[in-house]
């Protein structure tokens, strides 16, 4: 029997009345997988965060970790909840050194004042997310490892990432790597908790390193009539040395979402560069769609709309309304893409399923969303994609489910991991939070 | 006996280890011919690149993964410690089987497995040479970017288990960014599966916590790498300067203006002096420190790019720049490079690498820092590094036949990796923590961040029998000087595979 009786009157106790939300609209509002919590806490400072977690984690109490909120849902069904920890009143730039390229931030800062703060510095960290625009953090991208069209050109948000503090369910405060672009001090704590979803520990603040603004951009809009022309390009436009920065497919529904015309198949070319340098890229570019006898491309120039259109493409599959519809992130080797979207529209067409479906062909992820009428099909539908990524050395990540569905899945990554793999993953658990503290059941596997 | 036996004792509770029977079992796992076992053969096995040394009791050298999984069950049953040990060019004495036990060198599993040019990777055996995996995969206009400088010897297992940099990591990342997915054998003898050729898999990053664990959670068996294209074109020029102080204000400089080239070296006065001594490179002797550039790219943005830096270094007091007229030169100005450290090994009896790094803004006090560290200890040090990562590589002089001169080259070291520390920076930039800075790892880590990297190591390794005494201290014996086994460095240039350098 959990003891809990003092619950609100000992959480008042450590944040005082600042720290601390009861009132049933704001639970209801941060409800996860249809529960509410008891109490929503917000710690202002790394301590105060400790002090929270120690009293959840000697008391019994399970604990969910919430940034921007924006898709606290990612993972399989929570199975109890008791407290929220929001990061929102540890939203600090604490270090921002232009000159060594670095910014150090805490976990609540939102990756749009983030952004916004860079770049009056001519600055960015190509850290990119879903969400931006909806209150997006930097703790939620990192804890949930997201990435965008642009990780052709600067990899994964892992790379960026130099440093990270964070508390565990104990209440510790720890943490790994430093302020220096090169470090091999130590293992490496940031890949550790990179895509843990709050899951090991809260991450309370991190070090990035980051890049100046590229001086001039060109984004290239070709349009086709299949799958494996729009791919082929995409792929041959890395393969001939034109240095294209973001590469992304789109299907009509993707294509529409984005704002563009109404084409089978789109491929978004983006380049980066000087301007004679741009120049020649884009002749290049524009060589090889005659070559493949694909009308135009497009030209999109103004610095505004271009972005606008990026911001779109990253933005994709966003909903206000959780569990609308269903969103997977699929990863396969970046020649497969064709591959992914002729398959996922037969399964769609056979299972009266209408999915959209947007992948970067240059590195691989793929986002598909979807609506259906019939819930057994639904899950039919993930579940033959996911094996049939899975056969080919990839996997699927049902990010959004309604939780019905949800809850029938199974797991909502799949079966890509096998047992022997898992066990280390519940070993590390049970060694930063052996009570299972921090959102239970949510990781893979139910971790 | 080595200090470290003698600080721990660690000898008293090695099992008595029956070789005979050792070298029996191990042979019908390899084969005789893949162990080692006779004093005079193991005596070329007790030491890497670092200056410490100790002899382990076999050398076995597996040929299949299941060979190694059989041989860690093995270690498990009897309780050895084992430790992995690639091409032995580590310099913070991470192949060194401090507790004796078994040596697993990993020399023969050095195949490619599969080149997949369409998705830009390749699957390798872990004792593959760094530099074979690039000139394999050059024929598809593909490279393998992290380039240490001991290339030509050193493995990828050695570059996954220290996350090695280089001078090209600076644009595009060091090993760890390069490396998707690992076949394992962990601690309890299991082969596992990191990761995969396709990135983002599901689950904690296994691989990304592995990469840099220095071997101490596993050995790794295989390694799937990213494959990057080569450049279309490649610029290479020296910008020389009158001082050191002027030289690190022009890497500020690059820095802070955001045009940040493919590599950025810098080499002070001794050290052009030991490389033209030793190779003829074509660094001018007479100057204080130089840059080595190389702008790489689309040729019409390289050229603005090298312009501006000119331009930054011109303004820092640039003397002179020099660019490499071709392929020969360019070649030369590298190969000067990369033998730095052979070439201060002819110049002195002995000769102690530090690695620390500090915030790019820091580089001129800290060199200035540097230099009066040599003052202290009347010991010279020659500088050649990483000037972009801002990740130094001061090269302490001694002569390990004068009585003291070792110990002062380690405090000397040691006060420059505290001034790094102190400035922001870290202790290693690449070469890593092994025995060397194990002690020095409160330096930057308090007891719970130290606590936390010891649970994960349980979390694989509940026995403690892999690459033990590594990375991680023992509480409470932190922060104490740690003065290592007086090895002659000398011995390493008598090895075939270090001559290159
Ligand atoms: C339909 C859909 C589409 C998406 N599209 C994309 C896309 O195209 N590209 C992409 O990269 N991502 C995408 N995502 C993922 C999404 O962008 C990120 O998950 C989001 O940015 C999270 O930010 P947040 O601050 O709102 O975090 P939250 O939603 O609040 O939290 C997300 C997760 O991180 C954990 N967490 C948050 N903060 C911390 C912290 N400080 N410490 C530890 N754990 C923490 C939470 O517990 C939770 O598990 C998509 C997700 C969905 C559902
Ligand atoms: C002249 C010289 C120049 C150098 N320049 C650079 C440089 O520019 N950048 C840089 O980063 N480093 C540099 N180094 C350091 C060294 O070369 C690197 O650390 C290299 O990666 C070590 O590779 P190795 O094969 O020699 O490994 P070893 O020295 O044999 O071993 C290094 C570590 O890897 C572990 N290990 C080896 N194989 C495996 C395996 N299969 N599984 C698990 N663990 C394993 C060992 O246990 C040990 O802890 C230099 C060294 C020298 C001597």
């Amino acid at each position: 029997m959990i003891e809990t009786d003092n619950l609100i009157q000992d959480l008042l106790g450590i944040g005082g009345e600042d720290g601390l939300s009861t009132g049933q609209a704001q639970l209801d509002a941060v409800a996860l997988d249809g529960q509410s919590p008891r109490a929503i806490v917000r710690p202002s400072t790394a301590e105060e965060a400790a002090a929270y977690l120690k009293y959840a984690n000697s008391h019994g109490l399970k604990v969910a970790i919430r940034g921007g909120g924006v898709h606290s849902g990612i993972g399989n069904p929570l199975e109890w909840l008791d407290i929220v920890l929001t990061t929102e009143r540890m939203a600090a730039i604490t270090e921002y050194s232009p000159a060594d390229l670095m910014v150090g931030v805490q976990a609540g800062v939102k990756l749009s004042d983030l952004k916004a703060e860079l770049a009056k510095n001519g600055q960015f960290l190509p850290v990119e997310a879903a969400g931006l625009l909806q209150g997006a953090t930097i703790g939620g991208a990192i804890a949930s490892n997201t990435s965008g069209p642009f990780r052709l050109a600067y990899g994964p948000a892992r790379d960026w990432l130099i440093g990270v503090k964070f508390v565990l369910a104990d209440g510790t405060i720890a943490k790994g790597g430093g302020k220096v672009v090169k470090n091999v001090a130590g293992f490496d704590m940031m890949k550790l908790f990179i895509g843990t979803l709050g899951t090991l520990g809260l991450i309370y603040e991190m070090n990035f390193k980051l890049l100046p603004l590229p001086p001039l951009t060109s984004t290239l809009v070709v349009a086709f009539d299949d799958y494996q022309a729009a791919c082929g390009l995409a792929l041959k436009a890395i393969d001939t040395g034109t240095f294209p920065s973001a590469l992304t497919v789109l299907d009509r529904g993707a294509a529409l979402a984005v704002g563009l015309p109404d084409r089978t198949a789109t491929l978004l070319l983006e380049v980066r560069n000087t301007a004679q340098a741009l120049e020649r890229q884009v002749r290049d570019i524009t060589g090889l769609c005659r070559e493949a006898g694909a009308a135009g491309p497009d030209m999109l120039d103004g610095s505004q709309e271009q972005h606008d259109l990026w911001q779109k493409v990253t933005g994709f599959g966003y909903r206000e309304l959780s569990g609308q519809g269903l969103a997977l992130k699929v990863s396969t080797l970046p020649d497969q893409s064709a591959a992914l979207l002729t398959q996922a529209h037969a399964l769609a067409d056979r299972l009266s399923l209408r999915i959209s479906l947007l992948s970067h062909a240059g590195h691989g992820l793929s986002w598909l969303t979807g609506s259906y009428e019939d819930e057994d099909k639904a899950l039919e539908f993930v579940r033959e994609l996911t094996s049939w990524a899975e056969r080919l050395g990839g996997s699927v990540a049902a990010e959004r489910l309604p939780l019905a569905l949800k809850q029938r899945v199974g797991d909502v990554w799949g079966t890509a991991l096998s047992e022997g793999e898992l066990k280390l993953m519940r070993g590390i658990k049970a060694k930063l939070d052996p009570e299972r503290t921090l959102g239970p059941g949510r990781f893979v596997a139910g971790i | 006996m080595t200090v470290s036996e003698k600080e721990t004792g660690a000898t008293a509770h090695t099992p008595k280890i029956n070789r005979d029977k050792l070298v029996r079992d191990m042979a019908a796992i390899v084969g005789p011919e893949g162990v080692l076992h006779k004093t005079y053969d193991l005596k070329l096995y007790e030491y890497d690149g670092s200056v410490d040394k100790h002899l382990p009791e076999v050398v076995i050298f597996p040929r299949s993964t299941e060979q190694v999984a059989r041989i860690v069950r093995y270690c498990n049953q009897e309780q050895l410690y084992y430790t992995a040990r690639g091409a032995g060019t580590g310099l913070s004495g991470g192949s060194i089987p401090l507790r004796g036990g078994v040596l697993i060198a990993f020399t023969r599993m050095n195949k490619i497995l599969e080149i997949d040019p369409e998705n830009l990777r390749a699957v390798v055996e872990p004792g593959l040479v760094n530099l074979h995996l690039s000139q394999a995969v050059a024929p598809y206009g593909l490279y393998f970017v992290p380039d240490p400088s001991s290339q030509k010897a050193c493995t990828i297992g050695g570059n996954v288990a220290e996350n090695s940099g280089g001078p090209h990591t600076l644009v595009y990342g060091v090993t760890t960014n390069h490396v998707t997915g690992l076949e394992v054998v962990t601690p309890d003898g299991e082969i596992r599966n990191y990761g995969g050729k396709a990135t983002d898999g599901p689950g904690y990053d296994l691989t990304g916590l592995f990469v840099g664990s220095e071997g101490t959670i596993g050995l790794v068996t295989r390694v799937i790498v990213k494959l990057t294209p080569l450049p279309p074109a490649v610029k290479t020029f020296l910008a020389i300067f009158d001082s050191v102080e002027k030289c690190s204000n022009a890497v500020s400089g690059i820095i802070r203006n955001g045009v940040i080239p493919a590599a950025l070296e810098m080499m002070d006065n001794l050290m052009i002096g030991a490389v033209e001594a030793s190779s003829h490179a074509g660094y001018p002797l007479d100057a204080a420190a130089v840059l080595l550039v190389e702008c790489e790219g689309l040729p019409a943005a390289l050229e603005q790019q090298a312009g501006t830096i000119e331009e930054i270094c011109r303004q820092e007091g640039a003397v002179e720049f020099r660019t490499a007229k071709d392929a020969a030169e360019r070649e030369a100005l590298w190969k000067g490079r990369k033998g730095a450290f052979g070439a201060v090994g002819r110049m002195s009896p002995d000769y102690y690498v530090v690695d620390g790094v500090v915030p790019r803004s820091k580089l001129p006090q800290t060199l200035a820092a540097v230099g009066a560290i040599s003052q202290k200890y009347n010991l010279r040090i020659a500088n050649v590094f990483h000037a972009g990562d801002g990740n130094l590589h001061p090269l302490v002089m001694f002569d390990g036949n004068k009585p003291g001169d070792l110990e002062k080259a380690v405090k000397a070291g040691e006060d420059i990796i505290r001034m790094c520390a102190a400035e922001g920076g870290t202790l290693s930039g690449e070469h890593g923590i092994g025995v060397e800075k194990r002690d020095m790892m409160c330096f930057i880590f308090n007891e719970d961040d130290l606590a936390i990297m010891r649970r994960i190591r349980q979390a694989f390794d509940q026995q403690g029998l892999c690459n033990p005494e590594k990375v991680i201290p023992t509480p409470g014996r932190c922060g104490e000087t740690r003065i290592p086994t007086a090895r002659k460095a000398q011995e390493i240039y008598e090895r075939a595979d270090m001559q290159a350098w």
